[in-house]
Formats: C-alpha cells, structure tokens, sequence
C-alpha cells in the first residue's frame, strides 16, 4: 500500500526535463510581425551609436597616427589606451571592441586580441604570438592589461622584441612598416602597468598614451540623442536614470537597458506614439497600419472628449461630427500631432538657445537648493544640467526655464553693444537650424524681429549727438612744461569716453529691452504640456512601472528584498493573509532567522510545532478559545515541505558539520 | 593559546549548559521568544521611521534631511548585522537529533504530505488570474526583444504553463523543467535545432555552435522558450548561462523564466545581462512548490536516522568479515565508553590507531597496520568512520551515528551473521 502511494506520488509530481508544446504554430508561416517599439528603439539605439561614434572619432584617429608611427630605433610602439571611468565598469567590452573593429578597419593589419580571463599565462599568450603572420603588420590588442600578471606583461614584451627580429618582421622593417604594435587597455591609471616594467622591457618599448572618452561624455551624447527622440520624459523618470547611471559604476550599457525598456512599456501603452516618433523622425507619409492605429485610438480619444465637453455645455466638435468618424479623427490627429511636434520643437530651441549662450558668455549654472538634487556630480555638467532643466515637471506637467532664462536676461541687461549682437547671432544662428522655422509663424516672427533687432544693434550711432559743447580749456605753457597739461588732456579723453559709453548705453536700453522681449516670447511660446490634446502620447512619466519592471532599477536586490518580505510580512503581498498569521514556511524562516549559523532540526521542529499548534486555536459557539489538536504526521509534514522549500530557495542547507543539523545561508 | 581558541576548545569539551536541550523550556516561552523576535524588526522600523518622517517642528528641513541620511546609514549598517552576530563565537545548539524524535512512519507522512490542505488556495488563484490578464502585456514586451524573468515567492509554475500555453499562438514552444537535476542544456538545444528548426544534428559540436546554427537557421519562425527555474542546478554554470543569454539575444527567440533562489541574480555579469534584456516580473503567488521540491532532501519523510542506519548496515554487510569486525570492535568501545550520550561529544568514546591495532591483532583481524588501513580506507570512504588528529598527534577514530544508531545497527549485523 505504502509502496503503492509512493510510486503515485512520484509518478504526478516529477516531471521530464523538457515539454514541446507546440512546434508548428497557427501563425507560424505568417512572417513575423513588426513591433513598434521595437523599430523606435533601433532608430534611438542608432542615432545614440552616431553620437557615440562622433565622440570616439577623435582618440581613435590618434591610436591610428601611432600605429602608422615607425620607430628608426627598432622599438615597439606600445600604445596605453586609458579606458576611462566608463570602461572600469560594464562598458569595458564594449569600448575595447569598438577599438580592434576599428583597428582591423582602418589598416591591411592582423590584430590579436588577448584578454585576462583568457590568456592570464604565458603559455597561453605564447600560443597565441605564435600564431601571427608576419607577412603584413600585426597588433596585439590586450583588454586589459592592468589585470595580467606583471611577469605575464614583461615576458610578452621581451618575446614580442625578440620575435620581430625574425626574418618577415625584418622584411617589413626594411619598408619603414612596424612589424608589431602593442595597444594595452588599462583602466584608469597607466601607473601601475608603468611599475611594473623592468628596465629591460622599458628600453625595447616607445609608449604613448590615448585617453577614450568618459561615462559622462558617453552619457552628455545619450541625453543628447534623447532630446533628439520623439519621446519627452517627465523629471522624476530622467532622475532616476541618472541614479541608475551613478550607483552602476557609470555604466552606459545600464542606462540604455533601462531606456529600451521604458520605449517598449510606453508603446505598449500608448500606440500612437510609434506613429508620432515615425513622423517625426522619417517625415514619411503614415502607413496604413498607422491610420489603422490612429483611428482606433482617436476614436476613443475624441468619444472622451466630446464627454467631457457636453459636460461644460459646449460641443466644439459638432462640425467635425458631421464628416466621418475616421476621417475627422485622422485629420484631428494629425493636427494634434503638429501641435506636439511644434511645442517639442520650440522647446529643444529654447534649450539650444540657453546651452549656446550660457557656453558663450560663460554662465554657470545655478542650483536649485530645493530639489535636493541626489547627482549632483552628473549636474555639474552643463549640457546634462540644461536638459533636465526643461524636462516636463511630473506634478504640474509645466516646464519651468525661469531658472535656467534668469541668467541670460541678466546679461540682456547689462551687455554692451558686442554682447548684445552676439546674443542675437546666436538666437537667428539657432532659429536658422531649427527644422521649425519655415512653418512656425511665431518663430518666423521672433527671427524676423530678431534681423530687425540686428540691424539697430549694428547702426552706427553718433556717440557726440545732443552732447553739450565744452569750451576748449586754456593751455599753460608752463603746466605743460610741467606735465600737467598732459594729465589734463588724458583726464579729458577719459571723461568724454566714460561719457561716450554713457551715451551709448543709454542708446542701448531700448535694445535691450526689445531683446530681453523677444526672449520672453520665445519663453511664453513653450505653454505647459497639459494644454495640449493628447500629450500622453510623447509623455514618459510612470515611474512606478518602470522600477516595477526593471526589477528596482538594476534588479540584482529584488528577489532577495521580495523574499525577506514574504517571510516577515507576507501580508503586504498578499491581503488576504491576516497580518498575524503566517504560512508554514515563513515560520520556518523566522525560526530559523533567529538562530545561529547552525541549527538543529530537532530544536527547529519543536519550536514549529509548539507554533503551529498555538495557531490552531478556534473559538467554539459559545466564544471560547480552544486549541484544536493537530495531529503529529500532519505537523511534521507541513514541516518537511517548509523545509525543502527553504532549500529550494537557498535560505539553508543541510550539513555534515553535525548530525541533523542544517546551515542557514541568509542573513538578513 | 589565544583567548578565542582556548574558548572554542573548552566549548567543544564541557558539558553546554545554555544548549536548549537542557534548558527547561515551556511551550510558551518558545512561542513568546519566537514573537518576540520576529517583533523586533518591526520596533527597529518603527524607531527609524518615526525619526525620518515625524521631525519635530522645532528642527529645521537641513536637520530632517541630516536625520534621513543619518537612518539611511544606520539601516545600511544593520542590514548585514544578522552575519556577524551569526558568526560571534561558537555555535551552541542542542545535540539532540531527529533520532529523539517520534517521528510518524514513513507511509503515514506520505499520507498526510498528500491530504496536506492549501488555506490560500482561494487568494492563490485570484493573485494568478490577475497576472493572466497581463499576458497580453508580457508578450508585447517578449516580441520587442526583452526576455522575461518572472520573480516572487511562490510556485510560479502554473503561471508560466499557462503563458507557454499562451504562446502557442504565434510561436513553437518548448518548456524547460530547470528544476529537474537530469536536465541538459544540449538536449534542449538539440530539440530546438532538430525539432523546430528541422536543422541538421550537431551531435558532436559545442553549446555555441547549437546557437550559432539556431541564429541563421531561425529566419522568420518565432520560438518561445520557457525555463521553470533559470536558476536551477543544471542551469548554473557560466557556461549554460552565456549559451542562454546568446541565445535569448537572437531576434526569433523569446525566453519566458522564473526564478526563486535568493541569489539568482548574481548568476549574470553586465554583458549576460545586456543579452537577457529582461524585463521583471513580481509574481508572488504564494503557491508550494510542489513539482520543484521533489529533488530536495525531507529529513522528516526519511524516518529521522532510520534511513541512515538502513544504509550502514547494507553497506556493511556488502563488506568482508573483517572490515565488519573492525567496525563492530570501534562501535563497541564507542559505546561502552559513551557516557554522555551524545559520540561526537565526548573525546573519550573516540580510539586511536593504536589502540584499535593493538585489538584487532589480538582478534586476528588484521597482522601489519597496513592491512588494518586499508579496512579503514574502506569504512572512511562510506562514510562511517571519521578521523582527526589529537592533541598528542596520535590519529582519533570514530563512528558518526548515535548511540541508539549504533546499538541497531549492532543487533542487526549480529543476528545476521550470528
């Protein structure tokens, strides 16, 4: 019988390795389907690869001047390639991958990459020297350089000196081509791999140092192709990658996990966004499946709308009602979305405009003591800083730029002619560039007030006009004699200059004026975002869902905290469990939690039984309390299943330090 | 002798007075000290949040920011502070074992394991029809090229058949049990490749080259994988991990998993991790893990010692005669010796090499101490004899069972040879 019962046991719950579900599936020829947030991720990931491209171009053009470099004195050019911040932590790869694509691109070479995990022994770099061609130049790329062994770094050296000795690796040398080139990646510091050479290493090398760019340049490029998006995040979301960004050692692929997944949970939400980020970023015509989506979502949009409106008794969309419904949708839609685009574009002008300016006159910054900001470190960064400076606030959905406009109007105020005709250069350079200028009448106004502006700060103005004539002083022949004439004519230049400027600045205020108005126009132009019909579509700002599925912002801690809290209050995740009450298991758990590294299992069970049992009380009908008897299988089965099921969770382990005992592996 | 070690030496002779074996202890007092130390977190809580969100209004905002960063430390402090108090001094605990126990028979337990009532199963099923509704959702995200790692406590089994189920729409699925230790990573490849794919057999070739061929061979075919415990032991190494996260960064190829170890997540480094692209998922079903616990060890199902002294007497009668003498010569001198009840206790109850030779040649067991250890080998390697050098250097053998462990496993080698 008992034999009987184990056998069905095991038979219903031990289940085979692996289940085919499903092989052939309904759709499955049907190709495969594009997602939305996909394709925008794709363009967002490529543009953010431009920005970053751009950035290493210049370090990497100079790792290809060194690699060219041939040194008459026979020795090896050794290139210390300083990874920056951004490579001591998850970038590393990247970064080094992008030099030897690059190194394998830019010359008919042969490059050999080592790295520490692989290639810690000598035995092993031997190997992989012995493989190279002579017959065309060779680099040795290392990752990691600081992280070989020392005497792995200087007997490479000496092989690598003694190994272009050999009859190719002359051939070449004969031509003027390096045979051989080191390029080392270290970390941060080239002090260490510098100690570490002997004196002998030392002479046979020629070293240069190349720095790659850093985390914040890396993330000032980032924040910049995600101004450039179609997507505007709210403040709290743009900070919380920041913080993202600081507490993963600066880690630019974090960042960009954290992005993706914030693209896909907004087009997940909002569908019309692919449609707006397409247009805006391809300026193509909409596809059908687009007009598809917008008429489906307009449809619902516009059925709210008019709700809305009849509640305040007035129905603006009667005339619209009468064409139909698709039509007027897709044509409301594609109004809405001018709207946005245009209120995006404006912004990113306005912000171009501050970031120009605050760069040519040299502003800093100024700190809002208020926010209590947490990244101060990645705020000191100007570009950084301004961004953030006109994101969208996610309680009043307003984008607030006195502070960051504050400074400009300030030096509006005060500047001379030079200044104020560089603040309008740069104001039309910038309206130039935008894409908004040719269909924005307020933005054509602005420029073409600005040009007006410009001319008047250019008219050459008479700087005596409508001053009082001072008759001519007499001259002593004798004071001049003296000095004293001269020091009356210089003290004379001086007045009528200090009075030249007064007159001129005086001449000055109404252009300061006009300016300092047409700055505010541009500012009244961005109205808070909340005024404009369907700004859900471009807005990023669920903040809750983004740390929910990023598992808290990094994930590593998640489980664990989860863990601990189903243990301790299980009602929190669950409501229907009293908050006294708690599941076998996380009985267990906090029995065991208040014992030792070791616990016994007799001292365990007893303690759990005592509990369990106490549990069992019921109130009978006339409202006494009485503990039900459970019996003693019953509580010692509930106590095996608790117990293998903190093992399956990694909480303890059984040991062999002592009979039954376990060993608890968590510490809270 | 320092100070520390002298005391650990001394712990291990004397007689533990504050062992809870000799304690007298109520079942209330366990109760109540089992209350009260789960009440103490809460207290610790409520100290620390009073002093963050309650300031008086006599102090300023500078000294309520300096009073968070101030119990922000302090919880970082005392996050791990369980660890050292864990591992401060020696570990005293009761030495009495699951043996002392009247544990039910074994077909009982099976039995009550069976009848085994779920009080949750009302609120369990609600918590997973909640998460059903959201597949729609997770699969949105899987075809945008994440991954999905669904986490939490609870059995999340039947939530991730059901979304496997789910998938069947639009891919071919397959469904791994990563809790079954006879899993292998290849195989599963290989049905992918052969089964799905309708590729060509990579017997002979490595993990990568399987994801190398399912990356061009997919085209436009969508496959869902679905892992019941990424992280379990035949999934762990780093080698499995990054044939996974290869493959879950193919365009084609979704990967549905779950996790429930406490430290799942240190499984993956920052390129793993990029590869995952996963997207969480908090699960807490609450539901037991029933299917996923069946390979764990249950002490109680086994009958306490029972099944160990099962084993040793099998083991000792597959032995020859003499190395179940040697065996019985030690257990008697254990025996006779232990006084305390407790073997491993009492450093009398061991024997030294000598002193076992010096016996066994008078017996005719053994003639040279070779002989005598090569019988000892054969014990030590089965795991019923345990070794370790003395003060005076000389080597000290024991048996690890308990006293009433030993006397059964006596009286049955006994009437079976006798």
């Amino acid at each position: 019988m008992a034999f009987k019962a184990k056998r069905n046991r095991a038979t219903e719950l031990i289940s085979a390795p692996t289940t085919a579900l499903c092989k052939r599936p309904k759709h499955h020829q049907a190709k495969r389907q594009t997602n939305p947030a996909r394709d925008a991720w794709l363009r967002f990931e490529s543009s953010v690869q431009d920005e970053l491209n751009s950035l290493y171009n210049s370090p990497l053009s100079e790792l290809a001047k060194y690699i060219d470099y041939f040194s008459e004195d026979g020795e090896i050019v050794t290139v210390c390639v300083l990874m920056g911040a951004a490579a001591a932590a998850g970038d590393r790869e990247q970064t080094f991958q992008r030099i030897v694509h690059f190194l394998k691109r830019s010359a008919d070479v042969e490059v050999v990459p080592l790295k520490a995990a692989d290639h810690a022994q000598i035995d092993l770099v031997i190997h992989q020297l012995e493989s190279i061609d002579f017959s065309r130049p060779a680099i040795i790329a290392v990752d990691d350089a600081d992280r070989f062994p020392e005497s792995v770094i200087r007997d490479m050296i000496y092989i690598c000196d003694k190994v272009k000795t050999c009859e190719e690796a002359r051939a070449l040398a004969e031509k003027s081509i390096p045979p051989l080139t080191l390029v080392l990646g270290v970390g941060i510091s080239d002090s260490r791999f510098h100690s570490a050479l002997g004196i002998g290493e030392a002479a046979v090398i020629l070293p240069a140092i190349i720095r790659m760019p850093t985390a914040i340049d890396c993330f000032r490029r980032v924040v910049n192709a995600l101004s450039q998006s179609g997507l505007e995040l709210s403040r709290n979301v743009f900070d919380l990658l920041c913080g993202e960004f600081i507490h993963h050692d600066r880690t630019i692929a974090m960042v960009m996990r954290s992005l993706r997944l914030l693209f896909t949970l907004h087009f997940y939400r909002e569908p019309l966004a692919a449609v707006f980020c397409r247009v805006l970023n391809e300026r193509e015509g909409l596809h059908a499946k687009d007009q598809q989506i917008m008429r489906r979502m307009l449809q619902t949009w516009l059925n709210k709308q008019l709700l809305m409106e009849v509640d305040k008794k007035d129905v603006p969309f009667t005339g619209l009602l009468d064409v139909p419904v698709q039509e007027a949708n897709r044509f409301k839609c594609l109004e809405t979305f001018g709207q946005l685009q245009k209120w995006k574009t404006r912004l990113r002008l306005l912000q171009r405009l501050v970031l120009t300016s605050y760069r040519a006159f040299n502003v800093s910054p100024r700190w809002d003591t208020s926010e209590n900001l947490q990244h101060n470190e990645i705020m000191d960064d100007l570009q950084i800083n301004i961004f953030r400076g006109f994101l969208v606030d996610d309680e009043t959905l307003d984008v607030k730029v006195d502070r960051l406009i504050a400074p400009i109007l300030g030096i509006v105020r005060k500047a001379g002619r030079p200044s104020l005709r560089q603040m309008i250069d740069i104001a039309q350079k910038e309206i130039s560039k935008a894409p908004i200028h040719s269909f924005d009448e307020d933005i054509g106004e602005i420029h073409h007030d600005l040009s007006l502006l410009h001319d008047e700060v250019n008219k050459k103005t008479d700087v005596h006009q409508g001053q009082p004539k001072y008759p001519p002083r007499r001259a002593s022949s004798s004071r001049y004699a003296r000095g004293g004439g001269a020091a009356r004519d210089r003290r004379d230049q001086l007045i009528s200059a200090v009075r030249s400027e007064v007159h001129s600045s005086d001449s000055l205020v109404p252009i300061r004026k006009k300016l300092e108005t047409i700055i505010m126009r541009m500012v009244n132009l961005i109205i808070p975002l909340k005024d404009i019909a369907m700004h859900e579509t471009i807005l990023v700002s669920n903040i809750e869902e983004l740390q929910s599925f990023s598992g808290g912002m990094g994930g590593s801690a998640e489980p664990r905290t989860s863990l601990f809290t189903a243990m301790r209050q299980p009602s929190k995740l669950m409501e229907a469990i009293p908050p006294h009450a708690h599941p076998d298991v996380a009985t267990a758990y906090r029995i065991l939690a208040e014992g030792g590294r070791l616990v016994s299992l007799y001292d365990w069970y007893n303690n759990f039984a005592s509990i369990a049992t106490a549990a069992s009380r019921r109130k009978d009908e006339e409202g006494n309390v009485q503990i039900v008897p459970v019996p003693p299988a019953e509580l010692q089965a509930r106590f095996a299943r608790a117990c293998s099921e903190l093992e399956f969770l990694g909480v303890m382990k059984y040991t062999n330090r002592k009979s039954d005992h376990v060993a608890r592996l968590v510490f809270e | 002798m320092p100070r520390g070690k002298r005391r650990h030496a001394i712990g291990n002779r004397v007689e533990r007075k504050t062992s809870s074996a000799k304690r007298p202890r109520t079942e209330e007092a366990r109760t109540f000290s089992t209350s009260r130390s789960a009440s103490t977190p809460t207290v610790k809580k409520q100290r620390r949040g009073r002093s963050k969100h309650e300031p008086t209004a006599a102090t300023s905002d500078e000294e309520t920011v300096r009073g968070n960063e101030t119990a922000k430390d302090e919880e970082e402090i005392g996050a791990g502070r369980s660890y050292f108090e864990a591992h401060k001094g020696i570990v005293r605990t009761s030495n009495l074992t699951l043996a002392s126990l009247s544990i039910a028979p074994q077909d009982q337990l099976e039995v009550a394991t069976r009848n085994l009532k779920n009080p949750l199963q009302r609120e369990q099923e609600a918590k997973l029809d909640d998460l059903r509704r959201c597949f729609h959702q997770y699969a949105y995200i899987l075809s945008a090229g994440h991954s999905l790692l669904f986490y939490g406590f609870g059995s999340k089994k039947q939530l991730l058949d059901d979304f496997a189920q789910y998938l069947t729409k639009s891919h071919a699925v397959i469904v791994v049990n990563a809790f079954n230790p006879t899993l292998s990573l290849r195989s599963v490849l290989a049905q992918i490749a052969k089964d799905f794919l309708n590729l060509d057999d990579f017997s002979k070739r490595t993990l990568l080259d399987y994801v190398e061929a399912i990356r061009d061979g997919i085209k436009d075919r969508l496959v869902g994988i679905v892992i019941h415990n990424i992280d379990g032991p035949p999934l762990r190494s780093v080698e499995n991990q990054n044939t996974l996260s290869s493959l879950g960064a193919i365009s084609g190829v979704s990967i549905a998993a779950s996790i429930d170890h406490v430290n799942a997540p240190l499984l993956w480094d920052g390129s793993m991790y990029s590869r995952y692209e996963w997207a969480w998922i908090k699960a807490d079903t609450f539901a037991p893990y029933q299917a996923e616990t069946v390979y764990c060890s249950k002490p109680l199902l086994h009958g306490g010692g029972e099944r160990r002294v099962e084993g040793a007497v099998a083991l000792l009668k597959s032995l020859s005669e003499r190395a179940r003498r040697v065996f019985e010569v030690l257990a008697q001198r254990q025996l006779g010796n232990d006084d305390t009840g407790a073997s491993k206790d009492a450093v009398l109850s061991r024997t030294t090499f000598n002193q076992l030779f010096e016996i066994a040649k008078e017996k005719f067991l053994a003639s040279d101490p070779a002989s005598l250890r090569i019988i000892l080998t054969e014990l030590h390697t089965h795991d019923l004899l345990q070794s370790k050098r003395g003060v005076d250097a000389a080597e000290q053998l024991w048996i690890p069972l308990q006293k009433p462990q030993l006397e059964a496993i006596i009286s049955d080698i006994c009437s079976a040879f006798k």
